[in-house]
């Protein structure tokens, strides 16, 4: 699950804000996966379904308060302490049963802390798997927010084609992130 | 499990675009009826102050309006960082304070140059001083309204921080329309009576925040 990084969860979060549904299928797909070792590693694996409810509240938090990411932050950072509010609330519901301990609640998931998934937020590593003009076009539209026109202009490529460029390497994008994700179970 | 799949694919249903700037987009758009509402109430249930042609040539009272006016525009900035999960607006408690302070100094330079004991009573009483507070607390609850909407729809990790900073801006931005129908010039009547109207505002929008910023 390591393979999942900084860097491929923005870019995913990145497309989500920008309306790109399977993008956002697949963000909510792998951080569910990192919520319920999140949740589960700090209420202790009996406690099945306050981890799903958790990670469906957390979820849903995630969905409704999307506003308030900075898209030039990290991702993990802001997602984490959501997660990370909602793990305090459920302890002050249940009147601290079941702590595990201030620690465990203060601590990020393994290397998703902002400083060290800072030095690793290489998008030109995520998108180096996409053959070079799809992931220059994606880059330019997607992550400068520069027009399709521009991006055309600059490839050499008609409009529809740079279109069509940018929905493939997505499509190819979140296949990827899906198979790393599926070995890793 | 299916449960979580089938809420993915509901909010995958429900995904709308979100644009660069929609905090402040949102912050904005709560806005404009509170302050709206608020000037109404003083327009109306009050009254413009009735020598503002004569009182915008005094340059005390563009200095009260733009003390509550600083004050109101480093709260929305500080309201932007704490709708934030873990934002935390430190550099804004600087800020507030560099601005009471300038005010402070303007206050005693004023002091300094009255004429006679009644004038320097009048600098620092006025003949509105219960008032004030209470007008600033009344202006202030619209825009209250509008900032502690915005947070409900943001996520802030601190509920009682976020209030406290709510109230406070709601309160300077009211007390910032009042100072339209205001009829005093004492600075130090500004430094007192208005900070006052604020901290109420702020101390309210604190408890508020306990109770209502909870998610």
């Amino acid at each position: 699950m390591q393979d999942v990084t900084e860097s491929e969860l923005k870019v995913l979060m990145l497309l989500s804000l920008d309306g790109d549904e399977a993008a956002y299928r697949c963000l909510l797909d792998v951080l569910r996966d990192l919520l319920e070792r999140y949740y589960g590693r700090r209420l202790g694996r009996s406690d099945r379904s306050e981890v799903d409810d958790l990670v469906q509240e957390t979820l849903l938090a995630l969905h409704q308060r999307r506003i308030t990411y900075d898209r030039d932050r990290p991702f993990t950072a802001w997602f984490f302490t959501i997660a990370r509010h909602k793990l305090v609330d459920h302890h002050r519901r249940t009147g601290g049963r079941g702590h595990v301990g201030l620690e465990a609640v203060d601590e990020m998931p393994d290397g998703y802390r902002e400083d060290a998934v800072s030095a690793q937020m290489d998008i030109q590593r995520l998108l180096a798997g996409l053959p070079a003009w799809q992931a220059e076009a994606i880059r330019q539209v997607r992550l400068d927010g520069r027009s399709i026109t521009e991006a055309a202009l600059h490839a050499g490529r008609s409009e529809s084609m740079v279109k069509v460029g940018i929905h493939r390497g997505i499509k190819a994008l979140a296949a990827r992130l899906r198979g790393d994700h599926d070995k890793d179970e | 499990m299916t449960k979580t799949n089938e809420l993915i694919e509901d909010l995958v249903r429900d995904l709308r675009p979100v644009r660069r700037h929609a905090l402040a987009g949102l912050l904005a758009r709560a806005l404009v009826p509170g302050m709206a509402l608020s000037a109404c109430l003083i327009l109306f249930g009050h009254g413009l102050r009735p020598d503002l042609g004569a009182a915008v040539f005094v340059p005390a009272f563009w200095v009260k309006s733009a003390y509550p006016l600083l004050l109101g525009l480093i709260g929305l900035g500080a309201l932007l960082a704490v709708a934030r999960p873990g934002g935390r607006p430190l550099g804004s408690v600087l800020k507030v304070t560099i601005v009471y302070a300038l005010l402070a100094a303007l206050a005693l330079l004023q002091m300094r140059d009255a004429s006679s004991s009644e004038e320097s009573h009048r600098l620092v009483m006025g003949i509105s001083a219960w008032f004030c507070p209470l007008i600033i607390l009344a202006t202030g609850i619209p825009p209250m309204a509008a900032t502690f909407w915005f947070l409900r729809k943001g996520a802030p990790t601190a509920p009682i921080l976020a209030g406290t900073v709510a109230g406070f801006s709601a309160g300077a931005l009211g007390a910032w329309i009042y100072s339209w129908g205001c009829i005093e010039n004492g600075l130090p009547f500004v430094a007192l009576w208005y900070s006052l109207g604020i901290v109420l505002c702020t101390a309210l929008g604190g408890l508020m925040g306990r109770f209502w910023l909870r998610w």
